[in-house]
């Protein structure tokens, strides 16, 4: 029947088969585990708890039990967590990645990895934590909670988010074909897959990771939809656009940028498919230029920085003033320059592009529109300062990733405004002070992904998490990032390239070239170990945590900033009660609040 | 709580948005999404097996890819048919009129714009190369007259359609059976120019996907315009059929109209395709 | 009356140009023209930058611990006088980074335009830079010199680098002139300084151009004109 198959084939092809079901078996294994955590659950009404007392009315109970609920479910809660357990794994997969070459970066030349190996793991690195981890995450938490916050029943199209979800799952396994197929070597691009190099490598693996990172962009595309979708026509009646809350404000911003970025970067995706397998010319040099491919994918790529740091500021904006206790300063401003930066961000891209030799006239008008765009960024950034100041502050472990947010995202902002000034940028293009700035604003957004996590767990799982180790978690984590990307700041001032596998140059400073990467590679291990200590605490809180017995563990009434995602909890804890299934305990919020003041 | 049985989608409580879907029995589950998911999915590996099958050191057989490639339209289609069949047709009369009208306009709105992006990658290649030295090598005689006919064709199927959807407003349901027909059969009438032109150009002048930086915006363009109208083409003769079955009202056109706004558009980007590609290739000024 | 209105207007301009002449002397170890410009900017920036950066996590800092035990939060009161004052405050810091980058940005050290023909520029040296994986190649077609891996430039001359690329996109950075251009294939890139003292300098390549990326590197002498004249001969013989 396959005239071409020859034996080799034939046992690469049993190799790959066999792979692809254990990868498979290892994501229903995850699944099973949820489902079986889910048991642990007791408060939501699943089928085994059978539908509790007014459900039997309805003649349908609301999910399936086990695996089936995973796999079926239209609830956008559901999904939520679904999203949220795939984030985990990527961040897991992206943070070891960089291990392995920060460990490689400890001494000048090539002793742990070959430079290709090293590549390999910078193109994934970048790729996972870019689009399998930082884009689905914030639609974690957009899934689970817009629609509570803005009193809708699901999303607008509850089945277009499932679908949207589980064309996840397979991008991400194509993107990481290279690694686990034998006998093809792994992309080796960098994240940004700049022609004519991403055309010029002959391995598939670079057409499997292209046909990857199309699958997950229709997913975010068709998230964005849903999403714009669902805040314009889901919101209940008292829900109007002046009270509409910041969080929603900012998802939906993003998926504005998503709605345009994302389909064009797909399309520049395929067109470079058919470059490297069909002898088109989009991008070559003969062709539309290698710097088509910059132009593309940088408007792509930089509304991309918005689409990941927007929804965190809104996550800052809703957590940071529950525990200042008083309301959000400038809520108007604050939405504005979220809509000036979904604008702006769209006119800046490039600014990535300053040493391509392009127009020195079009140049310059991108430092002006990139300078405009820090703006909005600051006037969020003093917004909150003034949220905080009056206001009664209870440090628990989200409003501390809040506050590590603000101190991160200024570091961020200010080494980012250097960039933005062409003659300096010339300097520092394409070194480490680049990775170093943007990495400052990565670990913010990551920092706000934390306070989320530990601020909702109550809602979201039932149970507390362990206060002591989210302060550990913390101080780890801001120590870590610190040292790090300081210590590339001034890589950077003193020349070093980024995407360097080795540094054992003839003439550069090699002796303090080692020292800086020295610490970073310090820094990051406390990153990688304030990781293991989130990870245990999550995942043994919601298994064994005591449970959540008030409708408002954080005590947000007194100071009236109770929002309605809390509302839906209510009723959840009284079916809880209602079961009786725990014996009381004392709750976790007082202690929670006694270690801070 | 709705006191109604089954179908109570629209209560004040909390809202089951799949109670007929399979498994069925429950109110937020559904196969359909996983499904279709996975067929997708089969389209992307199946395409990344052929790649993988071609060249002589290929590491699978080069009919995996397609294979895979075929089982997984078979599986995205049986997924959107449950998916269509549950969450549209099955309670098409127990339902509420207007129920999710708006949101499926916006849904088909949004999705528009993201089509302008699509396409825009592919027309900003086109003007990078055209503002370059033109014309850049041997071009085909692109003004035909299949090609005036073919935009003659489309633009006719956009007026019919939008006379058949105002019939329907009307309720005159014969005449909006009548022009959606007309429309479907002008679509394929377009759908068959192309591929004319495809062969004329293929096998009769020897111009391929690659021969040069003119045919990869050709090809690509007019390639991605005729995926879309294939597309509309199905929409449509979806609509035929739920018609034939006494779908749609004055009342009831909310898929009439949103396949509307999609057929409109597609029509829309070959006009731009046309006066930019064809036209603005042919003369230099 | 108009009198010293010039006076005033002279003092602020000679004030001015004086602080610009004195400046790029200010940044010390300047190895270049270019580096010199890009310095002197790059410490009138962070002379802004961190006293701003340091106030505001100060602030930030001073905040979480005065209200940390503060039992009384204060009901949150709009002032929109304050959101305007420090939006405003923030476009005129970045208008100051703006116009300080544009005065720079404007000279052809730092943006080197093809059609460099003025006075004292015709003998300009060029050299044709060529990037390929994984190695830098030096053309220099006046001598009809070719040299692999190391760039021999004359001291306080200017020098003009014309950039390509074979392959893929590579980059020159010499981070000690300040210098940095993308090689792309199919296109020249310009670049343009005035080495100031004699050395050895890296030059790396600064674009992700695949296996070899962190070993393409190269050597970068700046010598007096004298020994530049004889390197080019010695070249010459050697290449005949």
């Amino acid at each position: 029947m396959i005239s071409g198959l020859t034996p080799l084939a034939v046992t690469s092809v049993t190799t790959s088969v066999a792979l692809t079901v254990s990868m498979g078996l290892v994501l229903i294994a995850v699944i099973a585990w949820l489902a079986r955590l889910e048991d642990v659950r007791s408060y939501v009404p699943t089928s085994d708890i059978g539908g509790g007392a007014g459900h039997t009315e309805y003649g349908h109970e609301e999910k399936p039990g086990g695996i089936t609920r995973w796999l079926t479910t239209v609830d956008h809660k559901d999904i939520g967590v679904l999203y949220g357990v795939y984030s985990v794994i990527t961040l897991a997969w992206g943070g070891l990645s960089v291990l392995i070459m920060r460990t490689e970066l400890l001494d000048p030349p090539a002793t742990l990895i070959q430079s290709t190996t090293y590549n390999a793991l910078l193109t994934s690195h970048g790729i996972t934590l870019l689009f399998l981890f930082g884009t689905p995450i914030l639609a974690a938490f957009a899934n689970y909670f817009v629609p509570l916050l803005i009193g809708a029943d699901d999303m607008a199209f509850p089945r277009i988010n499932s679908i949207a979800f589980w064309l996840l799952p397979p991008g991400a396994l194509l993107i990481w074909a290279g690694f686990f197929i034998p006998g093809i070597a792994p992309s080796q691009t960098s994240w940004t897959m700049y022609t004519p190099l991403s055309i010029q490598q002959p391995s598939p693996a670079v057409d499997l990771m292209l046909l990857g990172l199309h699958l997950t962009g229709v997913s975010a595309t068709m998230g964005a939809i849903n999403f714009i979708a669902t805040i314009f026509t889901e919101r209940a009646e008292e829900v109007s656009w002046a009270n509409l809350d910041i969080f929603s404000w900012t998802v939906l911003t993003q998926s504005g940028l998503i709605l345009f970025s994302f389909p064009l970067l797909g399309s520049a995706l395929v067109m470079l498919l058919l470059d490297r397998n069909f002898g088109t010319t989009f991008f070559t040099v003969e062709g539309g230029s290698p710097i088509l491919w910059q132009n593309l994918f940088w408007f792509f790529g930089h509304p991309e920085v918005y689409i990941l740091v927007l929804p965190p500021m809104g996550l800052i904006s809703i957590i940071l003033p529950k525990f200042s206790g008083r309301k959000l300063f400038g809520f108007k401003f604050v939405v504005y320059s979220t809509l000036a930066i979904g604008v702006l961000s769209f006119g800046v891209w490039a600014h990535h592009m300053f040493a391509t030799g392009m127009d020195p006239r079009l140049r310059a008008s991108f430092m002006a529109v990139t300078l405009a765009i820090a703006v909005p960024s600051a006037v969020k950034t003093f917004n909150w300062i003034t949220t905080m100041w009056n206001g009664r502050l209870r440090l628990t472990a989200p409003m501390l990733f809040c506050i590590g947010f603000v101190s991160l995202f200024i570091i961020g902002g200010v080494t980012g405004v250097f960039l933005a000034s062409i003659p300096v940028d010339l300097v520092l293009h394409d070194t480490y002070y680049v990775v170093g700035h943007f990495h400052f604003i990565l670990m913010a957004i990551l920092a706000a992904v934390f306070a989320g996590i530990y601020y909702w767990f109550p809602l979201y799982t039932g149970k507390w998490y362990q206060p002591k180790l989210a302060k550990i978690h913390f101080w780890l984590f801001m120590i870590g990032s610190n040292l790090t990307f300081l210590a590339m700041i001034l890589l950077g001032y003193n020349g070093m390239p980024r995407r360097y596998a080795t540094y054992n140059v003839d003439i550069g400073p090699v002796a303090l070239f080692t020292d800086l990467h020295q610490i970073a590679t310090v820094g990051a291990y406390l990153i990688g170990f304030s990781g293991l200590v989130f990870l245990w605490n999550i995942v043994q809180s919601w298994l064994e945590g005591p449970r959540v017995e008030e409708s408002d563990p954080w005590d947000l009434a007194q100071d009236g900033l109770l929002t309605k995602e809390w509302e839906w909890f209510d009723p959840q804890q009284e079916m809880t009660l209602a079961d009786g299934g725990s014996e009381a305990r004392p709750p976790q919020s007082d202690d929670d609040t006694e270690e801070t003041t | 709580m709705s006191t109604t049985e089954d179908d109570s989608t629209d209560g004040h409580s909390h809202h089951l948005p799949a109670v007929e879907d399979w498994p069925q029995g429950f109110g937020e589950a559904s196969w359909w999404p996983f499904v279709t998911a996975l067929g997708a999915a089969g389209l992307y590996v199946g395409a990344g097996l052929f790649l993988l099958g071609q060249g002589d050191d290929a590491l699978v057989g080069a009919n995996v890819g397609p294979a895979t490639i075929i089982a997984g339209v078979v599986l995205f289609l049986v997924g959107l048919y449950g998916w269509i069949y549950h969450g549209f047709v099955k309670h098409y009369w127990s339902r509420d009129a207007e129920d999710s009208t708006g949101k499926l306009r916006w849904g088909m709105l949004l999705f528009l714009g993201t089509e302008v992006a699509t396409f825009g990658a592919g027309f900003v290649y086109y003007f990078f190369i055209r503002v370059g030295p033109w014309p850049p090598g041997e071009l085909p005689d692109l003004l035909s007259s299949l090609v005036l006919a073919n935009t003659a064709i489309l633009i006719l199927s956009s007026v019919t359609l939008h006379f058949a959807h105002s019939a329907l407003r009307n309720g005159n349901r014969r005449r909006f059976a009548g022009l959606l027909g007309t429309t479907v059969l002008l679509g394929v009438v377009f759908l068959a120019g192309q591929v004319l032109e495809y062969y004329e150009f293929i096998v009769g002048e020897g111009f391929t996907l690659s021969s040069g930086i003119y045919f990869s915006a050709f090809f690509g363009l007019t390639g991605l315009h005729g995926l879309h109208v294939t597309l509309g083409v199905i929409l449509l003769a979806l609509l035929s059929v739920r018609t034939l079955y006494g779908h749609y009202s004055p009342e009831r056109h909310t898929s009439v109209s949103t396949v509307t706004m999609y057929w409109h558009f597609v029509d829309a980007v070959w006009i731009f395709l046309v006066a930019t590609l064809y036209v603005g290739a042919a003369f230099t000024l | 009356m108009t009198r010293h209105r010039q006076l005033l207007l002279g003092v602020v301009f000679a004030a001015i140009g004086v602080s610009i002449v004195a400046l790029p002397a200010a940044a010390a170890g300047a190895d270049s023209a270019t580096e010199a410009l890009i310095q002197s900017l790059n410490l009138k920036l962070l002379y802004v930058a961190v006293p701003i950066t340091i106030l505001v996590e100060g602030i930030l800092i001073y905040t979480v611990w005065r209200f940390r035990n503060n039992d009384e939060p204060a009901p949150t009161q709009e002032n929109r006088r304050l959101e305007i004052t420090w939006t405003v405050a923030t476009a005129i810091i970045l208008l100051f980074v703006g116009v300080a980058s544009y005065q720079v940005l404007a000279l052809p050290a730092v943006t080197a335009t093809p059609q460099v023909t003025e006075e004292g520029q015709t003998n300009a040296t060029e050299v044709t830079v060529v990037g390929q994986q994984f190695l830098w190649t030096f053309k220099y077609p006046e001598a009809n010199v070719t040299s692999r891996g190391t760039l021999v430039l004359p001291a306080n001359r200017t020098v003009s680098l014309n950039i390509t690329s074979t392959d893929v996109i590579h980059a020159v950075h010499i981070p000690e002139l300040g210098l940095k251009q993308d090689a792309v294939p199919g296109q020249y890139n310009r670049l343009q300084t005035t080495p100031t003292s004699q050395g050895t300098y890296q030059l790396y390549c600064a674009e992700f151009c695949g296996t070899g990326h962190s070993q393409m590197t190269a050597t970068v002498k700046v010598v007096s004109y004298d020994e530049y004249q004889q390197w080019l001969e010695d070249q010459q013989e050697s290449q005949q």
